[in-house]
């Protein structure tokens, strides 16, 4: 995903994390980096009023099952509770998804709200990534827990976080990435939980 | 710190969870009918027994659902969580034996 401004619209416009310094770390260790300018959206409402009409227009199956993800066509839709789904896609692609979603779901008794602008996506990857997050997470995130396909939230020292491991790393068990969603106020100081706790991973490896 | 078994999620720390008091209290059909006396038992009395005890939790971090649990408040622990709208399983022995 790019950051790179790529018209007067997203010129405006500064992810969260703008002022953070980004870790180009050369080796496979720890890397933490931002996934800026995606598109969120909440979606909330029965699995069947709301499934034909995402399916339609992302090409992805919101998953039924508690915590799992489901990565296909152009979103990446994340069970976020019964009723409730996470949806995330390429914003900059998207907007006409987002505008056709709106109008396919008018008549339904469901709702579909653009977080975009109100969260952004840390990610935390390398052979290490595990123990990074587990100094502030509770989750048990052995991969025989937390494989690819699991979702979860969870919080990360205090702050409420989403969770959910990239499948298209080559070796996701060994070598992970996790996405971590996080509110944008949340943002700034997530970031400099992780650093603190990457750097003690760092010096115990 | 414990685990707690969200009916959704699983397993969970309890650090992801909220309490929320005594479970199973109905709120009166007719507030509007009721006593002061009533409306008060309604709102601030509570059983507070000791032993095995019927509580909400909401699991606040997670899938943000309210549920139910089965504790024992003198050992703390959790034998059974239930969703909104199921009733409790029953207790193995006499309520406040324990
Ligand atoms: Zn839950």
């Amino acid at each position: 995903m790019s950051s790179q401004p790529n018209s007067a619209e997203t010129a405006r416009r500064n992810s969260p994390l703008v002022q953070c310094v980004k870790d180009e770390l050369a080796n496979d260790v720890i890397g933490l980096a931002e996934r800026p300018f995606l598109g969120h959206l909440n979606l909330r409402g029965d699995f069947n009023s709301l499934n034909p009409s995402v399916k339609q227009v992302f090409g992805v199956d919101l998953p039924e099952q508690a915590n799992t993800v489901s990565v296909e066509g152009a979103g990446i839709a994340l069970w976020t509770g019964p009723d409730e789904w996470l949806l995330i896609h390429r914003s900059d692609e998207d907007a006409d998804r987002v505008a056709d979603l709106d109008r396919l779901t008018a008549d339904a008794h469901v709702s579909v709200v653009d977080v975009s602008s109100a969260q952004t996506v840390i990610y935390v990857s390398g052979t290490h990534a595990r123990d990074v997050l587990a100094r502030g997470c509770p989750l048990d995130l052995h991969s025989r827990v937390f494989g690819t396909g699991q979702c979860a939230q969870t919080h990360f020292g205090h702050i409420p976080v989403t969770v959910w491991l990239d499948n298209a790393r080559p070796d996701p068990i060994a070598n992970p990435g996790f996405n971590v969603v996080v509110r944008r106020s949340f943002a700034d100081y997530l970031w400099r939980l992780l650093d603190d706790a990457a750097t003690g991973v760092r010096a115990a490896v | 710190m414990f685990i707690i078994d969200c009916p959704w999620c699983g397993e969970r720390d309890q650090s992801e969870f909220s309490y929320g008091g005594e479970a199973h209290i109905v709120r009166p059909v007719e507030p509007e009918a009721l006593s002061d006396n009533e409306w008060a038992d309604y709102l601030f009395m509570r059983k507070n027994t000791k032993g095995r005890y019927l509580e909400q939790w909401v699991h606040s971090a997670g899938c943000r659902r309210w549920f139910n649990a089965v504790r024992d408040n003198v050992t703390y622990e959790i034998s059974a969580t239930y969703k909104p709208g199921d009733s409790a399983p029953a207790a193995e022995h006499a309520e406040g034996t324990s």
